[in-house]
């Protein structure tokens, strides 16, 4: 065997496909021809050195210039965030709907908002809601962001949400009472009273 | 960890951004390294990692999950990373008698191994000799050196992937790992 036939076992060799006979043949030649042998030492080093070369790091952000391209409906930050953290999730919704609600109560141009069982007999005018002489109102009034003028008599509750009552004889007129309602707090507490209100009438 | 992989190739096969976002994580880095010895440099790695996926995006309907996602994957990544070496090659024939006449060939004026020079410092001058060498292994060699030796495939892994007979694999594997020696011997690190 010469040895140029023996690098071609050596290639054999290191793919890890010489046995048997060859495998013998191999082992025979090397122990007699330094040549082939140093040849086989610098074919292992390279594949060493080679197999040790280090990875470079991959860049950070690879993933998001992978997703950019990706011409998919993309999901946000935000909804990956929530996905993650449903309960926070909620919580933030809630907080924000709160926030939300409390500064559309302060808004200053709120409009008048007149409710209650005696609608029907009550006149309303511009912001104000009239209660006409001689009308009498058999049930509860709420007035937001109003005034309230009482002419006649009101057989229930008056309720004032940010609003003015003028009585023009006297309190008697308004039998169930007058309530004041000024600041978000009290409202809230107002509503939230309200709710367990209603379930206690059910 | 494979049956993770078959669900998360399940769902994004379906659609699913999530599943897909996975997938890039799982297999980033693999087509990220496979471009960076093949063309190397990171901005060209970059790139083929990002059209890697694209086309992983645009045909992953037509994957066959009886074949194993990392050689599907891996194919198209190589393709892709031969193509451009070919185009690169094109273009620097156009003016190939210049470099010729002065002695040197195409993959001398080769994009440079772009480390930033903090890297450089300790990157030994060993495995600066080993990048350049395998930066200047012809096309077809670099291909089977890289997937064997980087990514530590099997020969039939990495004839699967060029869609090659073994035989025709361990053929380039003799030949480049041959260039690779007389390389390394020259500038006495073997």
């Amino acid at each position: 065997m010469n040895c140029k036939q023996v690098n071609s076992l050596l290639h054999e060799y290191l793919d890890g496909d010489l046995t048997g006979v060859k495998l013998h043949q191999l082992s025979h030649h090397l122990n007699t021809c330094s040549n082939c042998k140093e040849n086989l030492t610098q074919l292992e080093k390279t594949e060493a050195l080679t197999r040790s070369l280090p990875k470079s790091p991959v860049p950070d952000d690879l993933t998001d210039k992978i997703m950019d391209v990706i011409p998919m409906k993309r999901e946000t930050r935000w909804m990956r965030w929530a996905k993650q953290y449903p309960a926070l999730a909620a919580a933030a919704v809630f907080v924000i709907i709160m926030m939300g609600s409390l500064f559309a109560m302060n808004e200053p141009e709120s409009n008048l908002i007149v409710s209650g069982s005696g609608m029907e007999y009550v006149v309303i005018k511009d912001n104000q809601v009239i209660v006409p002489e001689g009308q009498t109102v058999n049930g509860d009034l709420v007035v937001e962001n109003g005034e309230i003028i009482v002419e006649g008599t009101v057989n229930g509750k008056v309720t004032l949400i940010d609003s003015e009552i003028n009585l023009l004889a006297s309190a008697e007129k308004v039998a169930g009472g007058v309530t004041h309602i000024d600041q978000t707090l009290d409202w809230i507490w107002y509503k939230i009273s309200g709710f367990f209100d209603f379930f206690k009438s059910e | 960890m494979e049956s993770t992989e078959v669900k998360i190739i399940k769902l994004a096969k379906k659609g699913n951004h999530q599943a897909f976002s996975d997938l890039v994580d799982l297999y980033k880095s693999k087509i990220y390294h496979l471009g960076y010895r093949m063309l190397g440099n990171k901005q060209e790695a970059e790139d083929i990692t990002q059209e890697t996926f694209l086309r992983v995006y645009k045909s992953i309907h037509k994957y066959d999950a009886k074949f194993k996602f990392s050689t599907w994957i891996f194919r198209i990544g190589t393709n892709l990373c031969i193509d451009r070496l070919r185009k690169r090659k094109n273009a620097f024939s156009l003016d190939a008698e210049t470099i010729e006449g002065e002695g040197i060939d195409g993959y001398d004026i080769l994009p440079s191994l772009d480390d930033s020079p903090d890297q450089q410092l300790i990157i030994s001058e060993t495995q600066r000799h080993v990048r350049e060498a395998i930066d200047k292994l012809p096309e077809k060699y670099k291909s089977v050196v890289v997937l064997r030796y980087l990514h530590d495939l099997s020969l039939q892994e990495v004839g699967d992937i060029l869609n090659m007979p073994v035989t025709t694999v361990k053929t380039r594997v003799h030949r480049g790992r041959e260039y690779l020696r007389k390389k390394l011997e020259h500038g006495n690190l073997i």
